[in-house]
């Protein structure tokens, strides 16, 4: 049986450069490789078709998205929780009482208390969300909330409200691969929690180090995409997703009563 | 202390960190922050040739601005989006490599609302190099 690595205090030692193996940013299902996208297998492995449970309001929620709004990477906002792991390079700081997660692309991190104490309260939302963690055995659990509610999961419009709360298992299972599954859990939005999972790897390019980068300086995607016809992703909070929802359910109720 | 999986390795988890573990073997780190497809027309390409004016290493992309003579022989000036100045750095690029006054011939995807902009595959430098352009279509980050 394989033993991570530990640190001091005896906890598995995350510690190191990652990075990511899959392309789920572009699309959590199966998708081809294109000239836009590198395509790959489904991110989503449970329900075991692979398919993200959108409920029927979500989903053309999400077409709309697609159509209407710039992704919120192309404008430099942070990515959230769990799409700022899916690409690009990070470095992970672990002491007993936190694992800070950094990450090059817009120079976001994370940090994941890990001293036990509880989460915030409802009051502060936030990009990255408040993120918790506790070890289960060499599993280390972190639960995230507070998102905002304006980022997307992917480049399909896929998305999370300020209600959601995901939760994340990061299992080292050689020494240089970590086991991250991602449970969602946004009842507005999805007919069931949805799980995902995928590797992370540790970066082995000798001296390898991460580098600022201030994403803001040169952004110049959204002006075009204005020019195109696209606007800032307002978000969506929980209560108007409820509104949205409800509003959906009447419309689709009343065209069927027809 | 004995590794628990909340998912036992196997079916649809195995498959997928299979997966995960050839694309990681098998094919190059190519990402991109944001898809392009709402942006430029990755349905066609286009190539032109023209004189540096200017080389911005600036993120999210770095931008490289050149004048080009059009078929009526006025001279414009095109924007060439390229990936991060980290990501390009990585592939081994460094600001000399594109100094003004220098003639590059740039191939990539125009731009959807008809500006003079492309997003750049690669680039063909002053001193005959092609370097891939890390540009957010194939490998911005």
């Amino acid at each position: 049986m394989f033993k991570a690595p530990r640190t001091r205090d005896g906890k598995p030692d995350f510690s190191g450069f990652w990075g990511g193996t899959q392309a789920p940013h572009e699309n959590l299902e199966a998708h081809p490789r294109t000239p836009d996208d590198n395509g790959g297998p489904s991110f989503v492995v449970d329900p075991a078709d692979g398919k993200v449970p959108m409920q029927a309001w979500a989903e053309v929620k999400r077409r709309e998205n697609r159509a209407k709004y710039i992704d919120q990477n192309a404008q430099c906002f942070q990515s959230g929780v769990p799409r700022h792991l899916y690409m690009g390079q990070y470095q992970w700081l672990q002491t007993p009482t936190r694992l800070v997660q950094l990450s090059e692309e817009t120079n976001a991190y994370r940090n994941i208390i890990l001293d036990g104490r509880p989460h915030l309260g409802k009051d502060l939302v936030v990009w990255q969300g408040d993120s918790r963690g506790r070890w289960e055995g060499d599993t280390l659990v972190v639960v995230t909330k507070n998102q905002v509610g304006r980022g997307w999961l992917d480049q399909q419009g896929r998305f999370i409200t300020d209600a959601a709360t995901v939760t994340e298992r990061f299992t080292m299972f050689d020494n240089n691969s970590i086991l991250w599954e991602i449970t969602i859990d946004d009842p507005l939005v999805y007919t069931r929690p949805f799980t995902m999972a995928s590797a992370l790897r540790r970066n082995m390019r000798a001296d390898f180090e991460i580098w600022e980068e201030s994403c803001y300086e040169g952004e110049a995607n959204a002006a075009s995409l204005r020019n195109l016809g696209y606007r800032t992703y307002p978000g969506l909070s929980a209560k108007e997703a409820q509104a949205a929802k409800d509003a959906y359910e009447r419309a689709t109720s009343a065209g069927s009563s027809r | 202390m004995k590794t628990r999986l909340s998912i036992p390795l196997a079916g649809a988890l195995a498959a997928a960190l299979l997966g995960a573990l050839l694309a990681a073997l098998l094919s190059p780190t190519v990402s991109a922050h944001h898809s392009l497809t709402v942006e430029f027309d990755i349905s066609r390409m286009v190539t032109v040739s023209g004189v540096i004016t200017e080389m911005k290493w600036t993120n999210p992309h770095a931008w490289l601005y050149i004048d080009v003579k059009d078929e009526k022989g006025q001279v414009r000036n095109w924007a060439i989006e390229f990936g991060s100045p980290n990501a390009l750095y990585r592939r081994g690029w460094r600001q000399t490599d594109l100094p003004p006054r220098n003639t590059v011939t740039v191939t990539g995807y125009p731009s959807l609302d008809q500006a003079l902009r492309i997003s750049a595959t690669d680039v063909k430098l002053p001193d005959g190099r092609t370097l891939f352009a890390g540009s957010p279509i194939g490998g911005g980050q």
